[in-house]
Parts: C-alpha cells; sequence; structure tokens
C-alpha cells in the first residue's frame, strides 16, 4: 500500500516543486514589467495625468502621475501603459492620443464609460483641455498639458 | 496581484506537508516527531514570510528560495534519520535553521545601519589569518582534511566563515577600483606602476589559499576561494600584470598538483577520470552516488522506497544524489534552477545598488553561492574532479547554515539599503 501511494506522491512532488519556481518565476516578470511600465509613463511627456484619489485609500497600486508622450492606452490590461487594477474598469478602457498639436481622449467601448468634468464620453474622440477632471471606474484623473501651460 | 504574493508560500507548505506526511507513515509505529518537525517549519516559514511581507524588510524571493532548499534539505535529512534508527540531523538541523534565521535578522539589521564595512580591510584580514591559525592549532583532521574545531559536544567549521571574510575583505580593495569612465581620476598608491592595492590583495589571496590548501587539504574552500577572486579580477577593471601573474600561479599550482603533490589531488582526479579502477576503495563514493542518482530516474523511487542511507556523506556533501534518489532527477534540476534564482537575485541587487561597496559585497557572495553549489554538485555528478564542501542551505551542518544566511543577509540589507535611498 505505501509503495503505491509513494509512487504517486512523487509525482504530485515534483510538479508542486515547479509550481514553485513557476509562481517565482512568475513574481519576478512582473516585477520586471511593472518597472518597465513604470518607466514609460514617468519623466517628462508632453502632458500628465495627475491622481486626485487618495492613494491610500485605493485597494490597488496607483502612481501619483503619469505622465504621456503622444499615445496612451488606460485599461486594466497588462499592456497598456497607464495600468490601472480596478475591477470597474475594462481591459481597453480608453487612449488619450496626441494630432495636430492637440491632445484627445477615446472610450474604447468601456462597459462602465469615461467621464469627462462629469459627463459620459461619446464614441468619437474629444479635445483635451488643460485642467480637465477625468473619471474612470473608481478614480479620477486631472489631465494637465505642458504645451497649453508653456504657452 | 496580493493573492499571487502568496502562492510561492502555499507550495513551500504543501510540499512540507507531503514530505513529513510520507515520512509520518514510513517510519516505524508512526512516530509523531515528523507531524511536529512538519508544524514547526511550516510555521516558521510562514511568519517569517508575513514578516518580511508586511514590514517590507529584506528581500522576499531570496527568502522563498531559501526556504524551499532548507525544506527539501529537511525532509532529505529526516529520512536519512529514519534509515538510521535516530533522531541526528532532522532536530538538530531544525535548531540550526532556527539560529540561522535569528543570524540572518541580526546581520540584516546591523549591516544596514552601520556604515563603516568598507573601512575594515585589515580587520577582515587579520580575522581571517587568526581564524586559519586557530583551525591548524586546536583542529582535528577528519575525513584527510584538518577543518574542524571541537568546543565541547560543538564543533564549527572556521573555513565557512573564512568565506565570508574573505568577501569583505576583497571587496574594500575592488569597490576601491575606479569605473572605467574614470580611470584618469585613479589616486591609488602605485608601484612599478601597479596599484599598491592590488598588490596587497593579490598576496592575502594566495596566502588565504595557500595556507587553507597545504595545511588543511582544504583544496574545495581554497578552490571556491580563487573563483572568487578571479571571477571578480575580470568584472572589475584590474591591472593586467596582476591577471597574468594570477594565470602564471594558477598553472604553476595546476602542474604541481598533478605531478608533484599527487597524493591528495592526484587520487581525485584519477578517481574521476575512471572511478572503476577502485570501485571498494577510492572510487567507492562516487560510485554509490552515481548509482543512487541512476536508480532515481527522472521522477525518483519515491520517499522511502530507496536507499540513501548508503551513501557515505548522505547528509552533507553527497546530499543532492540522496535528493535525486529518492524525489527524482526533476528535484535535482528543480535545485539548480532554484540556486539560479538566487544568483539572479544576487546579481540585480548588485546591479541596482548605487553603493559600491555594497555592489562589490553582493557580487563577490552571489558568485561564492553560485560556485560553491557547481563545485559540489559537479562533483557528485561526475562532471569535475570531487571536492567536499556543502551545498548551501541544504547540507546538514550548523557553520554551514549560518555561514549561508550571513550571506543571504548582507545581500537583503543591500536591497534594502536601496530600497530606502529611493524613498
Amino acid at each position: 500500500m505505501y509503495d503505491i501511494v509513494s509512487d504517486i506522491v512523487k509525482y504530485i512532488f515534483v510538479f508542486i516543486v515547479y509550481m514553485f519556481i513557476l509562481s517565482i518565476a512568475r513574481l519576478i516578470y512582473l516585477d520586471i514589467s511593472d518597472a518597465k511600465r513604470r518607466e514609460a509613463t514617468s519623466g517628462k511627456g508632453y502632458a500628465y495625468l495627475k491622481l486626485v484619489n487618495l492613494r491610500r485609500n485605493l485597494k490597488f497600486k496607483m502612481h501619483e502621475s503619469y505622465s504621456i508622450k503622444d499615445m496612451a492606452y488606460i485599461g486594466r490590461s497588462r499592456k497598456s501603459q497607464i495600468y490601472i487594477d480596478d475591477p470597474y474598469m475594462s481591459k481597453n478602457h480608453a487612449r488619450i492620443f496626441l494630432r495636430d498639436g492637440h491632445f484627445y481622449i477615446e472610450d474604447l467601448g468601456s462597459t462602465n464609460g469615461s467621464f469627462l468634468n462629469g459627463r459620459r464620453l461619446p464614441k468619437q474622440p474629444i479635445r483635451l483641455k488643460d485642467t480637465d477632471k477625468l473619471s474612470f471606474g473608481n478614480i479620477s484623473f486631472i489631465f494637465v498639458d505642458n504645451m497649453e501651460a508653456e504657452n | 496581484m496580493t493573492k499571487m504574493r502568496f502562492r510561492p508560500m502555499l507550495y513551500i507548505t504543501l510540499v512540507n506537508i507531503i514530505g513529513f506526511l510520507m515520512l509520518f507513515w514510513f517510519s516505524e509505529n508512526s512516530d509523531k516527531t515528523y507531524i511536529y518537525t512538519c508544524l514547526i517549519i511550516c510555521g516558521i516559514n510562514i511568519v517569517m514570510y508575513l514578516l518580511l511581507y508586511y514590514l517590507d524588510y529584506g528581500d522576499l524571493y531570496l527568502f522563498l528560495t531559501v526556504s524551499m532548499l532548507v525544506s527539501i534539505g529537511l525532509i532529505t535529512l529526516c529520512r536519512l534519520d529514519i534509515a538510521h534508527h535516530s533522531y541526528d540531523f532532522g532536530q538538530k538541523q531544525i535548531l540550526w535553521f532556527i539560529i540561522g534565521i535569528a543570524t540572518y535578522f541580526i546581520t540584516l539589521i546591523v549591516f544596514g545601519k552601520l556604515t563603516l564595512w568598507n573601512k575594515l580591510k585589515y580587520v577582515y584580514m587579520v580575522l581571517t589569518f587568526a581564524l586559519i591559525a586557530a583551525t591548524l592549532l586546536f583542529g582535528q583532521v577528519v575525513n584527510g582534511s584538518k577543518n574542524w574545531i571541537y568546543i565541547g559536544s560543538f564543533s564549527i567549521q572556521p573555513s565557512e566563515f573564512i568565506k565570508i571574510l574573505f568577501c569583505l575583505c576583497i571587496s574594500c580593495f575592488f569597490s576601491a577600483i575606479p569605473p572605467k569612465d574614470a580611470i584618469k581620476k585613479d589616486k591609488r598608491a602605485r608601484l612599478y606602476g601597479i596599484p599598491l592595492d592590488e598588490i596587497i590583495m593579490l598576496i592575502y589571496v594566495y596566502a588565504c589559499m595557500g595556507s587553507l590548501a597545504l595545511f588543511q587539504k582544504e583544496w574545495g574552500t581554497a578552490l571556491l576561494l580563487f573563483l572568487i577572486y578571479f571571477t571578480m579580477c575580470f568584472i572589475y577593471k584590474t591591472n593586467t600584470v596582476i591577471k597574468l601573474v594570477n594565470f602564471i600561479i594558477i598553472l604553476l599550482a595546476v602542474f604541481m598538483g598533478t605531478f608533484l603533490l599527487s597524493g591528495h589531488i592526484g587520487v581525485r582526479v584519477s578517481v574521476w577520470q575512471d572511478p572503476w579502477k577502485d570501485p571498494s576503495g577510492s572510487g567507492y563514493q562516487i560510485i554509490q552516488s552515481l548509482t543512487a542518482i541512476a536508480s532515481g530516474g527522472y521522477f525518483g523511487v519515491g520517499i522511502g522506497n530507496g536507499m540513501p542511507q548508503v551513501i557515505p556523506f548522505a547528509e552533507s556533501d553527497f546530499i543532492f544524489a540522496a535528493i535525486c534518489e529518492e524525489m527524482g532527477m526533476f528535484t535535482g534540476f528543480a535545485i539548480v534552477l532554484l540556486y539560479f534564482i538566487l544568483s539572479y537575485r544576487g546579481i540585480k541587487i548588485a546591479i541596482k545598488s548605487a553603493n559600491t561597496y555594497m555592489k562589490s559585497v553582493c557580487l563577490a557572495l552571489v558568485i561564492a553561492i553560485g560556485f560553491q553549489t557547481f563545485i559540489i554538485i559537479g562533483g557528485v555528478i561526475k562532471l569535475i574532479p570531487l571536492t567536499g564542501i556543502t551545498l548551501p542551505f541544504v547540507s546538514y551542518g550548523g557553520s554551514s547554515m549560518i555561514a549561508s544566511f550571513i550571506m543571504i543577509g548582507i545581500m537583503s540589507a543591500a536591497a534594502l539599503h536601496e530600497r530606502k535611498a529611493k524613498k
């Protein structure tokens, strides 16, 4: 009896040891991709989003500000530059892009919608102005345009 | 995200529970000691992990890999205990693990608080030679090498601590070497164009190695010290003349080792080339180890079904063979992978560290752990000639366990230092 159980258990044992290594490798990978994403949204861009909420009240990890160079996706997907792990966000929630010297925001068909100064965004892109208030899910940002501020 | 942070600890706990339940079932009259052992080790691991996680203290990955290695080692040691009808290894190893964790925290705090570590190079030198001298005076010869000091019922292996002092000492010299783009600012004193520092270091390194190898017959540690020094020479931009001198000395040493001092090294090399020449004498250890690994196959024979007790030194030097026999070659691969992760984290900490001394200490310690693993696992599987050295964190032994935890403690202190500097 012992032999049979021992024979089965040895496969489980090896499997768990490898699952452990996999989970560690995954955590290390996430740390690296976090650092890379942070690199893409830190430093000086043409504009930046400033968090309005108090960071310590949030259950997920957020930064105080995210700088935007010419294009930034916002969402719960790990590929998006502004990654927010809020359950009320969609995977690809919205995007902000630069065209002809002006920033535009476009909702990418999110479930709970994006709000600009309290009004829900329509399908087509809308031009952003300095100090506009943007809200997605639980959190709000202030949009600051560095180019307009310099002018 | 937070769920994922606790998953590795869950797997460690599962491994412990499965391993010790099998041992409990396998042991005579279902010995309850193994249940208690399991509870103690799981408790320590979980409490330590939560402490480190919520205090944001030290490096989590280093701790996780280390606690997995200790767990696998402990299961193997308890298995050997059952075969020997005693509690020698398992019980003491748990004690060493607890003491090791305590030293880890002490090192973490002491090393993080004080900043004078890079100014103590002559202190390290004196301590190194004091330890070597103490071993020569009070040491006893065990298995052909004089490397144990007995104090009452305890025994210490000073070479484990010499290794750490050596790393701390050579890092003082290496961190003084300016980086490549600031080579003109090099203001170190020179002798015939060679920095005086590097000459002192060369003499120190070979004095250590020479006394360890010739007087104590500790070839494993001597080789390890040389590998640390030589690798660091190539990582840092040392003087070309110094590198050439190293090459010449080591060629001479190899020549002398193989032709003149044929006693100790010669036997090991000939055993490595063909252990079957003398299967019951000098080749016995390596043949037992190879047979054990081969009988295990990929998934092992299962805990309790093998005969790890016939391998000589199955608790210390040959523990890798004992693990491979019962838990399989795949667990062996996993152990090598765990050391990979450990080295990766160490190198990552070294790269990120802004303090030049911490950087080079981290590098030296990582090289020490990596090469130590390579030397012993390579020896056990007959990849390189066998030299007696412990497998860090897995092998039985107080000195080895405490020294390894000090090494991890210093690395974590460097990581902590960096994280505090960023805030």
